[in-house]
Parts: structure tokens; C-alpha cells; sequence
């Protein structure tokens, strides 16, 4: 074809147009470039390590440590300071009683261990306790209940596994105020050590105290150990691990509301912006809603406390759950401590859930236990149905019909006892759930006349 | 092949000489009938009696003249029997004279060769057979040559050679014969002018060398003689004149040039001759020596020097078979060792001496016609200077201006360390070192070949003496004002000052310069700034332009190095040229009628293979494991890259926005492109629809990668927009100059309007565009990215190399994906992780590869903590010789802070620096495999659990690739923390030690009765000289060939 020069310039003005359009055409009709997902490796290295806490200075208390596999695949469990062998963990699980004033790093290889510890006490006074034991060192630790008050006794024990010190600062965070001791503004944690603080002889008669721990170097695990003997309520002691983490909704499965008992709780906001905290209780028939607990203000850098019993004005809901919601999503620690009076006595305390899981691991309440329950709540819209297997030091899991094929409806909380199993303790226990769930597990001991709870570790990981 | 002798009977004086020895005079000539006639005569008048004459026609081109060289040889040896032969084709000296030998009957007692440019005093044979009977060791004599025109100056009396085979008189230019050399004696060698040899001693070396044709093949014979135990004298009271044709370029030869068969031959005489071990050291010398000539032609200004040196590397490397067959033939006859001839040759001092005393003239040639050039230039300068006052000067001190506003974090900043704009290391000569390291120490190690780009980058710390700071400000500056000179010459064929000064301007201060700075796209600023020159050559080789003088083979040597320079930092630039390549030589065969052939697209097309192959060895390896073609199109990871071009698209790419830049400045591009289109004429016009169709082209593949239609070609956005960027400053250019040379010549009044209001919208929006970036110094590495600044980054960078002392040789982890690049590049991929030495991340660590065994295990690790399945993540590091990390704050350190086994150093606002005390030596000593290894192969942590590391000692590193320790004994184990590879070896006492061990790292046994001393060394494969060689010769020929002054088809071409 013969082309004149005018042609040919547009010829190649066209291939042009041709090429611009064909670009814009495959840019608009072509598959949509997706976030890659980073390439991950197809063997991992699996070992971690869970931290227990020692018993606090000047106290003297039998300890109990129980770890697990968290997940069905076997286990080589070993203890950091222990000089024996690693142990090999099938469906078993193990339990040690170390001595008092160590603190204990159990590793696990090929899998994730979890584990609790339950504290006996006998010094200052007799006293069951039990917690979780840490898997994530980190450097920053919240306690939302806690007191100075008259018959209060609180300890934080704090451990740093790792090879460098780490220098903490405890600040106290009050109704309206946060406040920093200047002696315990650079307290020295040194590597593989526990330092043990007592907060009654920094601060007198705060009955409202948050604490927050912050590292300014390093990092630590840290708890916190509260004795309670107070007038008007039952004695006890409670090992709360801390949170490193703040959330806008909390839940908690264990909690009573009666004559005698009481389930306090506190919440703290560490961050900067004002909180707005609705807190809801879930009895065993209803959801009550108090009135006084709607959008409840919690100014930034404070704690506050709030009684259930004073809240609902003489209504006695029996056992509950309380769940703690920030409405306005500034994210907040909230802390449930219960008073028992009845079938348990004594006194407990702990941080809640912030998220419902599937799957919970719950260690042993506590030692010589006479009483051993799991309560669940279920916080989501659809009935769960559940199972619970228990782990023992020796052979297959305990799976019995009663613990099977367990419903729950959706936004109710239910109590399975453990009793009948006390003599097999101890045990971790194994709920998995066909729909998001919260566990927590509760004992009593006769001997201590006190209550322990663990909350319950999700296995998501 | 002619014969024929002579018919008259002996007379009564030879009948006398039967007791003396008999001597057959074999005369090579070759195009020699000027001299032949003299030497013939002077062989007649010889006062010897006994000897006969056989003259050898080495195939001449004018034998058949009249009168026939075999009339001339008759005419002139009447007294003396003789003969005539004619070789059928030309052989040299020594090949003429060995094809002669293999079919005359010569039963004599000695031979004399002779050249046809040679004439001898009447006794001088007669000499030269007494000296020979003097000695029986004396296998060949020579006589004193003298000048052909000057009898009194000497030419030569016995000659020496250098320890390279550099030939040496011993006297000085024109020196006066007073007989201050009359000294008979050994000497080294004698040149083939005229010698007298033993057939015997001839016969068992087995003649010449008839491959080396001519030059240097007297050398070869006479060391092959004192190698057989003979002695080669030199007879002064012999003497001849010599007229030195075929040396001074008085006849015509085949074998020319001179300088190449000098050079290919002595390379082949030292390879021959030399002894074993010293051939070690010699090999290697000769090379280099022969590179630093290769450079000082270029300072001479002699492209073609050049090539006949490589050539003669290259002869000698396809020949290397039969050479060594030779070489083994030699050493089999020697009798004496090399010392013993080192008495006859030269100190390497005196050869300098001579040498720069020859070149001296040279020199100075090439000097003064420099300062000729440089006056002109002056004076070009001058004019230039004065033609910048007005508005163009206003103009260019204003782009100066911008660039130092814009660029003012980039002045006054500590090193930049960002993407592949990293650190120069603290010595200027690091840089080439790497590249010329058989083993890299980056990452976890990597063999060679390594990246060119190193070697390009190691030109800037040269240039600053060593101040790294500088070098990569000036690296920076100079990629500027390279991609301004560039855009400006673009256009020079096309358009005025004007154009030229606008298209420099617009491509300076565009997407290019602005996306690859702040996204530390090295690799982008390099091929943007080689990209116009190539883009230069492409349009004339392909027909767009062709000025007078213009030379197509220069053309493609020049963008042969320009594509190179851009593919030794972004391989992938070949394609996108491959693809300009397609587009402007097709829209030139539309838009030209009958223009544009098959060659217009093969020659730029072979400049871009030819690209490919001047960086060879490393660009045979873009597409293995890890490799950067691999990586760009990998199942795994070219996903990641097509991610990075994620809002980009042919919209993008038409409204200037891809690469990123200040939105309305890229608005301005096509509005004045579309103006070039509409008010430019004739080429220019044609020129700019070529352009927007390359514009077009790069539209579709930026957008076919960001969808995912196509694997990336190159790994960013940036880099994909660089021609496209091009060509926007192009059809700036072409509008400028249209508007000034076209528009006045087009009487449409509208179309004047509409120029002005064009160029006033987009001027405005350039301004707007660019003022606000220029304020805000938008030009600065990191800008609008998460990275942290080139302040921190420094500081842990003080803080590691403070460390160096306590512990020299460790590894250090960066995580997160603040310290490496947000938008992938070439050099480095997208990662949030990197391995650096003490010194932190630097320029060497460019194109680290990935891949194998320990890339793997490695990422397992990372992985494994990243994902929290681990907290001794530490104990696995260390097996990899990592004693620090260091994170960023935030949600992603939080794994790594949770590492029981790593110990805060420092907790920053900005890092955290983590050190890891349970790592195993770079190189050491343990008793038994070492625990971390063992779990890391095992992929179990839990082998750590019950055992503890037991670590004898750390090796010393003992220079680059290698450790010692003095006194080791066994039982144990050396373990090498390097990437697995057959080239490491362990020696104890000089004994190997046996490998153990295939997974990361190198381990060797260290049997129980053994000690000694204990070396670990990674020894070069035998190709990485040769291939050192290959690309040293190649880039200085394609260099060579791209500055050369000559006109023609150039060397490459």
C-alpha cells in the first residue's frame, strides 16, 4: 500500500493511540495485583520458653508448676534451671514443685508449652494463689486492682530471663492521678534475677491502685501477688499475671455477686485519651446492665473500681460473668477480683480476655484442691458446643461423656465442675469449642480456705 | 612451489674449503626485492668459501615482476651454488624456513638464516664460523648489526629480555659504533636478522616456531637453545647492515600489525620457556602489565593499540591447548634452571627505563595533540560562555540553583542509606577489591562472578581519595549533570540550544532524578543517567538522525557501554532498550519511506547482546538461583515486584506521573509533548510520534506489570519509567526547538497563540509543581517513606564499627522494613531483613544473592522468630555468625524482643540494637560440630538444649578470603561460617583436610594425630583470571571504540 507522508504520520499516530489504549485497557480489565504474602518457611524452629514467677520476698509458699503441649503434637519440655534431662511430653503433662523463691523458664522444643504455676501459702498467712505462667517477656506490664489500703498486702515480682539487666520504672496509676515514686522510678532487674517490690511501703492508703511497669531498658515478666485481709470480707491471696497489652473489651467468666462476696472491678488506662467503659454482668439467668456502669469515665493515665455488689444496690445475682467494654475504643486493662463467701471462700484476682478463642489451655488452680470448676462465658451470637479433656501427669487425657458435647448459648456463661477428677490432679484442662468462647478455671482448698483462679490461655498460636 | 640450482661445477677455491666446515645460507624474502639484491651481492663477495645459498620466496606478492626473483637470484650468486623456492603461501620467517628444511637434503655443518633486508661485510661469516668453532656449547652466533643507511651506528650487539620477553639492546638511540660493545660473548638471545646455527641443535628443537609467524620468534628459538644447555653468542667482529623493513613498516607483510603477533608471541615464548612456578607468577604480571598498556593507549589516544593487545590475549587463549603441548616438548629437553639464565636477562627498572624512553616520543605526540584539543575546547568554552549571557543564562543558573535547594539534604547529610544508595566503604580501593575477590563476604557468602557494578562504583572513592562521604555526593552530582549532558546531546542532532537546554533541564530535574533519589534507587539514577546516551546511538543507528562525521561502529560501541552501564545496575534496562529498539526502528520504517532495514534494527539489537556479553561472567548468571532476572521473574518473588508498581499504569505512564513526581510537573510533560506533535515539522515531527509511541509501548508494560499480564522487566516503576521519562525531556526538546525553528515557518497566527498559552500552562505547572518541592528539599533519600534517616542508621553504624576491635569479624542482622528499601530495585530486593558486616550496610553489598542451602536456613531462622515459634532465636543466629540485630521499634521488633538470648545494647527512639553472645567464630576451632550448626541443619533447637558450645579458639583472618591460626592440633573440627562451597579449603601443614560437611557453612576434619600450622583459604577458580582478563579487554575495547577519533567503521562494528 502506497502512503502519502500524512498517512504515514498517522498511521504511526494511531499505533500510538493503539498502544496508550491497549496500556489502559489492560490496566482496567487485568487481574488486580494483590498483596503478596511473604514467602514463609517450610520447617520452623519451634522453642519457647514460659516464664513462672517465684514466691515474693518474705513470704514462704509451696509451689506447683504443671506444662503442657498446647497443641496435640508431642513435646520435649526441659527447665532452664534444672540441670536433668528434657522431658518427652506425648499427651501428658508435667509438674514439678520447685522451690520458692525461683523463678522457672520452662522451655518447650517442637511445640508451644503452656503453663501455670499454684502457689501455697503459709507465710504471711495461709492462702492459695495460682496464674498462668508468662510466654512473652516484654517491656511493658499493667495491673489494674490493686491497694494500699489497710489489710491489703501487694507484692509485684518481676523476673528478666535474658542476658542483659533491665532497669524498670513502676508508676502508680490512681483514681485521678498517675504517680511515680522517685525510688521506684530506675528500679534494676538484673539478667536471670527476680526482684520482688513491696508497693505497700512505697504508697499507704490508696485503696485505688493501678500499677503500670514500664522497662526503660531490658525487658521482664511480671506479676503480681495480692494478700487481702479485710474486714467485712474474706482472707486470700491472688498471682495475677500482668498484660503488656491494653483492649477495648474485657471478659471474665468467674466473678459472684452475693451476701458475704463480691466481684470488684478495675480498670485502668494507661494511655492518654479518656476512656469510656461500659461494664455488663451476665448472670446465671440474665444479663443485667447497672445503670452506673454505662460509659463510665476513665481519665487517661488513671485506674478506677468499681464494686458489683454496691452497683446493683443490694441485688444478689449469684455467680456471674462481667464482661468491659471501651465504647469509645481507647483500649484499657480491666481486672476482676472476687471475694467468695459460701461453697469457696477466700480471694482471687485477675486480668481478663480481651478476645474469645476456640481453643483454651487452663493449668491447675491451685494445690490440694477440694473444689475445681470451668466456667465459660460465651460471648458471641451463636449457642457453642464444648468439650473439656483433662491432661495428667501420666497417660491419655481424661475425657469423660460429661465433659462432652457441653452447649452453652450464645451470651450465657456456664460452670462445669471438675470435682469428681480432683483426685487425679494435677491437670491442665483442654476446651475446645465449636465457637468463640472465654474459659477460666477456678479452685478451693479446704486446707487454705482459699480460692484460686487461672484464666484461661488461648492456643491460637 | 618453483626449484631450481644451479648447474656450474665447484671451482678450484671451494674444492679447498671441503675441510672446513660446510654452511647452507637460507635467505627469507618476502616483498623484499629492494634489499634483495644487496644481500645476495654481499653472500657472493663472503671471503668464506663453503657455502651454498637457497633463497626462499615466503609467497611475495611481486615475484612475478620482472625481473622474477629467481632471475635476480641468479644474476647475483654466480660464484656460489644456490637455489630457489617459493612457498605457496606465507609462513614467516621461521615457518618459510622449517617448510624449506622439510624438503631440501641439507647435510651440512651449519645453517645460516638470514633475512633479505640484510647485507654482510665480506669476513663476516667467516667470523661468525670461528666464533661458533670456538665453543662447542655454541649452538647459534650472531654478528653486530648496524644501521642499513649508516654503517657507524649500531643497531643491535646480542640482545636481552626482560623476565616478560621485552626485547633489550643495551644501547641508545642512534648510538655511534666506536666499538664500545666489541665485546664477543653470551648473550640472550640474537635476532633472526643473521644467525649461524647447528643443524644438529636445530633439528632436535624442532626448527622455529612457525606459529608465531613474525616477530619474536629469534627469542623463542635461542631460549629454547640455552634451555637445551647451549650457549648463543655474539660476535661483534661479524657485522651486517640491516635495514629493518618489515619493524618499520617499509614492506608490505601479512602479518601485520606489528604490535599484536610482538605481543601474541612473547605471551606464547614466555609460556614455552619459562619454568614452572615462575610461570605462576609471570602469567598473571603479563597480563596486567598488558591492561596498564591498554590504559596508557588510551591516554595516546590509540583505540587500535588496544585492540591488538586484546587480540593478542585472546590468540593466545584459544591456543592455550597447543601451547601447553609445546610448552611440555620444551621443558622435557631443559637442562639448566631459570636462574641461571637470569643472568642474561634485564632488571625489570631498566626495562621501564627503555620502555618510557621509546614511548617518550609517543608521549609527547599524544600530549601536545591533548593540549591542542584541550585549547580548542578552551575556545569552544569561550564561546559557549558567552553565548549563555541572556535568558538561557538566567535559565541554567536557575536549574543550578533548583538542583542545589532540592538536593540540599542530600549536601549536608551524612551517608545516604537508602534502597541500593548505600555507604561507600571507609578505603577507596575496597570496592574494586570485592569485584575482583573470587569470594564475596556479603550475606552468607557468595562465589563469583561478581557485579560490574561494583567496579563502576569503585571509580568515586578513587576520585575522592578515599572520602567516602564525598564519593557518594559526588556519585549523586554526577549522575545529575551525566543525565543533563545526556538529554541535552539527545536532541543535539534535532533541535537548537534551546531544545537541548530544555530537554537537559526537564530530564534533570525530573521523575527519574526525583523518584530514584528518594526512593534510593541507585540502579535507576545510573540507567537514567546512561539511558540518553544509548538512546543517542539508537536514533542514529536506526536513521533518526545522522550527522556528518558520524560513524555507525562508534555508535554501537557507544551504546554497547552506555546499555552495559545501565544493565550492570538494572539487567533488566536491556529489555526496555530491546524495546526502544522495536518501536523507534519500526515507527522509522512507516514513517520513512523506504528507509530502515534489517540493519537499522540488528546493529543496535547486537550493541545490546554485546551489552550483555561485556559483562560477562556475571550476566550468565541473572538468571540462576537468586539471580536478578530470576528473582524478577521467580514464581515466589515477582509477585513482590509487580506489587511495587501497584498505582501505577499506562495513565500514569502518559501523564508523567510514573516515575513518581510532583504531580503537576509530570502534568506539564505530555501537554508539551502534544505540542511538539502538533506544531513541529518535517523530522521533528516524525522524531516525536516515534516518541509517543515509545511512550505507548512503556505504557502497556507498566501496565501489563502491574496487573500481573507480565513478569516485571526491571523491578520498579521507577526504573520501568526511566525511558518513558526520556522521552517526555525528548519531546520537550523537540517542542522547544520547534517552536524557535519551526513555528515561524508555518503562517498559522492560531497556532503561535496556541504555542505561547501551551508552554505558559505547562511552564505554570511545572513552577507550581516544582517550587513547593524545591522548598521543602524534596530531593532527599527516604523522603515520603517509612525508612528511617541516614542519622540513625549512621549512629548504628558508629556503634557496630565500634565494636570491630573487641570482635573483627561478625555478622550483623537488620530487621524491619525500615532499614532496607520500600520499593524493591534492581540491586536490592524487596526484604525486611539484610545481613551486613561490621561496618554496617555499604555499596559492596549490591546484588547479594539469596540463594542455596544456607539463603534457606537462614530465612528459617528469620522466619521462625518473625512468627514466634521461637525465643532463642539468638542460639540460631549465631550459627551464622550474627552478633547483632538491629530493629526498629515497634509491632515488628516485638518478636525479637522477645529472644531470651539477645541482650539490649542500646534502645533508641529510633533502634534497638541487640547483641547475640552465643555465635560461633566467622572461622574457628572446636572439638566437635558445632551445636548451633547441628541445629540448624537438624532444624531442632532442642540438640542446644542439653550441650553447650565448645569453641577452641577463633581463627586469625589472614587477608581477604583467608584465616590461620599457627599451631593447631586434633582432634577437632574447623567450621567455617561461609556459604557451602568447594573452593574453601583447609590446609594443615600444607596437607588438606577432608571436608565433612554439605550444609551452611564449611567444616573439615581435623584428624587426632595431626598439628601445624592451619590455613582456611577459598582458592580462585581457573577461569577467574581469564575472565578478569575477558571483561578488562572488553570494556577497554568497547571504550576504546566509543571515544576513538578515527572515522570508519570503527573497532567494533
Amino acid at each position: 500500500v502506497r502512503l502519502n507522508d500524512s498517512r504515514r504520520e498517522l498511521l504511526v499516530a494511531g499505533l500510538a493511540i493503539v498502544l496508550i489504549g491497549s496500556g489502559i485497557v489492560v490496566g482496567a480489565a487485568g487481574p488486580t495485583a494483590v498483596d503478596v504474602a511473604r514467602p514463609t518457611a517450610d520447617r520452623l524452629f519451634v522453642e519457647r520458653a514460659a516464664f513462672c514467677p517465684a514466691a515474693p520476698a518474705e513470704t514462704n509458699a509451696r509451689m506447683q508448676v504443671v506444662a503442657g503441649p498446647a497443641t496435640d503434637q508431642p513435646l520435649l519440655v526441659d527447665v532452664d534451671q534444672d540441670d536433668g534431662p528434657a522431658t518427652s511430653l506425648e499427651r501428658n503433662i508435667l509438674a514439678l514443685e520447685p522451690g520458692g523463691h525461683e523463678a522457672l523458664s520452662i522451655i518447650g522444643f517442637g511445640g508451644t508449652v503452656s503453663a501455670a504455676i499454684g502457689q501455697a501459702f503459709l507465710v504471711p498467712f495461709d492462702a492459695l494463689a495460682a496464674g498462668n505462667c508468662i510466654p512473652d517477656a516484654g517491656t511493658r506490664w499493667y495491673f489494674p486492682y490493686g491497694s494500699s489500703a489497710f489489710g491489703f498486702n501487694e507484692r509485684l515480682v518481676l523476673y528478666n530471663p535474658f542476658p542483659d539487666e533491665a532497669v524498670v520504672r513502676v508508676s502508680f496509676l490512681m483514681k485521678d492521678v498517675r504517680e511515680t515514686k522517685s525510688s521506684l522510678a530506675e528500679v534494676p532487674v538484673p539478667s536471670g534475677e527476680v526482684v520482688s517490690l513491696k508497693l505497700n511501703e512505697y504508697l499507704l492508703q490508696e485503696r485505688i491502685l493501678g500499677v503500670e511497669i514500664a522497662a526503660s531498658r531490658g525487658r521482664v515478666a511480671a506479676w503480681k501477688v495480692l494478700f487481702a485481709k479485710v474486714e467485712g470480707l474474706e482472707r486470700g491471696a491472688a498471682l495475677t499475671p500482668g498484660t503488656g497489652s491494653t483492649s477495648p473489651e474485657w471478659y471474665f467468666p468467674e466473678g459472684l455477686v452475693a451476701k458475704g462476696a463480691d466481684t470488684r472491678i478495675s480498670v485502668l488506662n494507661p494511655l492518654d485519651e479518656e476512656a469510656r467503659v461500659t461494664v455488663s454482668v451476665v448472670g446465671d439467668e440474665k444479663v443485667i446492665q447497672p445503670p452506673a456502669l454505662v460509659d463510665v469515665r476513665v481519665a487517661g493515665g488513671t485506674s478506677d473500681q468499681f464494686s458489683l455488689r454496691e452497683v446493683l444496690e443490694g441485688e444478689t445475682p449469684g455467680p456471674v460473668s462481667v464482661i468491659v467494654r471501651s465504647t469509645n475504643g481507647v483500649g484499657v486493662v480491666a481486672e476482676s477480683s472476687v471475694w467468695y463467701d459460701g461453697d469457696y471462700e477466700g480471694f482471687t484476682s485477675e486480668i481478663g480476655a480481651p478476645l474469645p478463642e476456640t481453643r483454651w489451655s487452663l493449668g491447675s488452680p491451685g494445690i490440694k484442691l477440694d473444689g475445681d470448676a470451668v466456667v465459660l462465658l460465651n460471648v458471641g451470637q451463636e449457642p457453642a458446643v464444648f468439650d473439656i479433656s483433662l491432661r495428667t501427669t501420666a497417660g491419655e487425657p481424661i475425657r469423660h461423656e460429661r465433659l462432652s458435647d457441653l452447649h452453652i448459648p450464645a451470651g450465657a456463661r456456664l460452670r462445669v465442675s471438675l470435682d469428681r477428677f480432683l483426685e487425679t490432679q494435677p491437670t491442665i484442662a483442654f476446651v475446645e469449642a465449636s465457637a468463640p468462647v472465654v474459659a477460666e478455671r477456678v479452685g478451693y482448698s479446704r486446707r487454705y480456705e482459699d480460692t484460686a483462679t487461672i484464666m484461661g490461655m488461648p492456643l491460637g498460636r | 612451489m618453483a626449484m631450481a640450482t644451479g648447474t656450474r661445477e665447484p671451482d678450484e677455491k671451494t674444492r679447498d674449503a671441503v675441510a672446513i666446515p660446510r654452511i647452507l645460507a637460507i635467505v627469507v624474502t618476502h616483498n623484499g626485492r629492494r634489499w634483495l639484491k644487496d644481500c645476495l651481492v654481499s653472500l657472493e663477495a663472503q671471503t668464506y668459501p663453503s657455502m651454498n645459498v637457497l633463497v626462499v620466496d615466503d609467497a611475495s606478492t611481486d615475484s612475478n615482476a620482472q625481473p622474477t626473483l629467481k632471475r635476480i637470484v641468479k644474476r647475483h650468486l654466480r660464484r656460489r651454488k644456490w637455489g630457489y623456492l617459493r612457498t605457496p603461501r606465507p609462513l614467516g620467517y621461521g615457518g618459510a624456513i622449517n617448510w624449506t628444511l622439510s624438503r631440501v637434503r641439507a647435510d651440512v655443518d651449519f645453517l645460516l638464516f638470514l633475512h633479505d633486508d640484510v647485507a654482510l661485510e665480506p669476513n663476516a661469516i667467516e667470523r661468525l664460523v670461528i666464533a661458533m668453532l670456538e665453543d662447542p656449547r655454541t649452538a647459534i652466533v650472531g654478528p653486530k648489526v648496524v644501521s642499513w643507511d649508516d654503517v657507524d651506528r649500531l643497531e643491535e650487539v646480542g640482545m636481552a629480555a626482560d623476565r616478560f620477553g621485552y626485547p633489550y639492546k643495551g644501547l641508545d638511540e642512534g648510538e655511534i659504533d666506536l666499538g664500545q660493545h666489541d665485546n664477543a660473548g653470551e648473550t640472550f638471545y640474537v635476532t633472526s636478522t643473521c644467525m649461524l646455527v647447528r643443524p644438529g641443535v636445530f633439528r632436535r628443537l624442532r626448527g622455529w616456531d612457525a606459529r608465531l609467524r613474525a616477530f619474536s620468534e629469534d627469542l623463542d628459538l635461542c631460549w629454547r637453545v640455552r634451555l637445551a644447555g647451549h650457549a648463543v653468542r655474539v660476535e661483534p667482529t661479524a657485522r651486517v647492515r640491516h635495514a629493518i623493513a618489515l619493524a618499520r613498516g617499509e614492506r608490505s607483510s601479512p602479518f601485520v600489525p606489528a604490535r599484536y603477533f610482538i605481543r601474541r608471541n612473547r605471551l606464547r615464548t614466555v609460556f614455552k620457556n619459562v619454568a614452572g612456578l615462575r610461570l605462576l607468577v609471570l602469567v598473571p604480571q603479563f597480563v596486567m602489565l598488558t591492561l596498564a598498556e591498554m590504559i596508557g593507549f588510551i591516554l595516546l589516544r590509540q583505540p587500535g593499540e588496544i585492540w591488538n593487545l586484546a587480540r593478542a590475549l585472546g590468540w593466545n587463549l584459544l591456543r592455550l591447548p597447543q601451547t601447553l603441548a609445546e610448552r611440555v616438548r620444551v621443558q622435557k629437553i631443559r637442562k639448566i634452571p631459570d636462574r641461571v639464565l637470569r643472568r642474561h636477562t634485564v632488571r625489570q627498572s631498566t626495562r621501564v627505563r627503555a620502555y618510557v624512553t621509546h614511548q617518550r616520543d609517543r608521549l609527547e605526540e599524544a600530549w601536545g595533540r591533548r593540549a591542542e584539543l584541550v585549547a580548542t575546547r578552551s575556545k569552544k568554552a569561550r564561546i559557549f560562555t558567552g553565548q549563555m549571557k541572556g535568558w538561557l543564562g538566567v535559565a541554567a543558573f536557575l536549574a543550578a540553583l533548583a538542583l542545589v535547594l532540592g538536593f540540599r539534604d542530600i549536601w549536608w547529610s551524612p551517608q545516604i542509606s537508602v534502597g541500593d544508595i548505600l555507604p561507600f566503604p571507609d578505603r577507596p580501593g575496597t570496592l574494586w577489591r570485592a569485584y575482583f575477590s573470587p569470594w564475596r563476604g556479603v550475606g552468607l557468602g557468595e562465589a563469583g562472578p561478581m557485579p560490574p557494578a561494583l567496579a563502576l562504583l569503585g571509580v568515586f572513592p578513587l576520585l575522592t581519595l578515599g572520602a567516602a562521604g564525598a564519593a557518594q555526593k559526588l556519585l549523586i552530582l554526577t549522575m545529575g549533570l551525566v543525565a543533563f549532558t545526556g538529554a541535552y546531546r539527545l536532541v543535539t542532532d534535532v533541535v537548537d540550544r534551546s531544545g537541548r537546554f530544555a530537554a537537559g533541564t526537564t530530564y534533570m530535574l525530573g521523575a527519574v532524578g526525583y523518584a530514584g533519589v528518594r526512593q534510593g534507587a541507585l540502579g535507576a539514577l545510573v540507567f537514567g543517567a546512561a539511558a540518553p546516551f544509548a538512546l543517542r546511538s539508537l536514533i542514529r543507528l536506526v536513521g533518526w538522525a545522522r550527522p556528518s562525521g558520524w560513524s555507525a561502529g562508534r555508535a554501537t560501541a557507544r551504546m554497547v557501554l552506555a546499555c552495559a552501564i545501565s544493565a550492570a545496575f538494572v539487567p533488566g534496562a536491556l529489555f526496555l532498550y530491546a524495546l526502544a529498539v522495536v518501536v523507534l526502528a519500526g515507527a522509522r520504517r512507516i514513517l520513512v519511506r523506504g528507509d530502515g532495514g534489517v540493519t537499522a534494527v540488528l546493529r543496535p539489537l547486537a550493541a545490546i547482546v554485546g551489552a550483555w556479553a561485556i559483562l560477562l561472567p556475571w550476566s550468565g548468571r541473572w538468571l540462576s538461583e537468586g539471580g536478578p532476572l530470576a528473582l524478577l521473574w521467580g514464581d515466589a518473588t515477582s509477585a513482590g515486584y509487580a506489587a511495587s508498581y501497584r498505582g501505577h499504569d499506562a495513565i500514569s505512564v502518559i501523564l508523567g506521573q510514573t516515575p513518581e513526581v510532583p504531580p503537576l510537573f509530570g502534568l506539564a510533560l505530555p501537554v508539551v509533548g502534544l505540542l511538539a506533535v502538533v506544531i513541529a515539522g518535517g523530522q521533528r515531527r516524525r522524531l516525536a510520534l516515534a516518541l509517543w509511541t515509545l511512550l505507548g509501548a512503556i505504557a502497556l508494560v507498566v501496565a501489563s506489570t502491574a496487573t500481573g499480564v507480565m513478569r516485571p522487566l526491571v523491578a520498579s516503576p521507577t526504573e520501568a519509567g526511566v525511558i518513558a521519562s526520556l522521552a517526555f525531556a525528548a519531546l520537550v526538546g523537540l517542542a522547544v526547538g520547534a517552536a524557535r525553528l519551526d513555528l515561524p515557518r508555518r503562517r498559522l497566527p492560531a497556532l503561535r497563540w496556541l504555542t505561547v498559552a501551551t508552554f505558559a500552562a505547562a511552564s505554570f505547572l511545572a513552577l507550581y509543581g516544582l517550587a513547593p518541592a524545591l522548598f521543602r528539599g524534596a530531593w532527599t533519600p527516604g523522603a515520603g517513606t517509612a525508612l528511617k534517616k541516614d542519622e540513625v542508621v549512621d549512629q548504628v553504624r558508629s556503634l557496630l564499627g565500634s565494636e570491630v576491635s573487641a570482635h573483627p569479624d561478625f555478622r550483623a542482622l537488620w530487621v524491619g522494613q525500615a532499614w532496607g528499601t520500600e520499593v524493591p530495585t534492581s540491586a536490592t530486593p524487596e526484604t525486611d531483613w539484610f545481613l551486613t558486616g561490621p561496618r554496617g550496610q555499604s555499596a559492596t553489598d549490591i546484588f547479594e544473592r539469596r540463594s542455596g542451602v544456607a539463603a534457606a536456613q537462614f530465612q528459617r531462622v528469620i522466619a521462625s522468630v518473625e512468627q514466634g515459634t521461637t525465643d532463642r532465636g539468638g542460639a540460631l543466629l549465631g550459627a551464622f555468625n550474627v552478633q547483632y540485630v538491629v530493629v526498629a521499634p515497634g509491632p515488628e521488633a516485638e518478636p525479637w524482643l522477645d529472644q531470651r538470648d539477645l541482650r539490649i545494647v542500646r534502645a533508641a527512639g529510633d533502634y534497638i540494637l541487640m547483641e547475640n553472645e552465643g555465635r560461633v567464630a566467622r572461622a574457628g576451632l572446636y572439638q566437635e560440630f558445632p551445636i548451633s550448626v547441628r541445629a540448624v541443619e537438624e532444624a531442632d533447637p532442642a540438640v542446644t538444649a542439653a550441650e553447650a558450645e565448645l569453641e577452641l579458639e577463633s581463627l586469625e583472618p589472614n587477608g581477604p578470603n583467608s584465616y590461620y591460626d599457627e599451631d593447631a592440633s586434633g582432634p577437632g573440627l574447623v567450621f567455617l561460617a561461609e556459604a557451602n562451597h568447594p573452593g574453601w579449603e583447609a590446609k594443615l601443614g600444607g596437607q588438606p583436610l577432608p571436608r565433612v560437611h554439605e550444609g551452611w557453612g564449611n567444616a573439615f576434619e581435623l584428624p587426632s594425630d595431626r598439628r601445624g600450622p592451619l590455613a582456611v583459604t577459598f582458592d580462585a577458580p581457573p577461569t577467574h583470571v581469564a575472565w578478569h582478563v575477558w571483561v578488562a579487554v572488553a570494556w577497554i575495547v568497547v571504550v576504546g571504540a566509543s571515544f576513538s577519533r578515527r572515522r570508519g567503521s570503527g573497532v567494533v562494528a
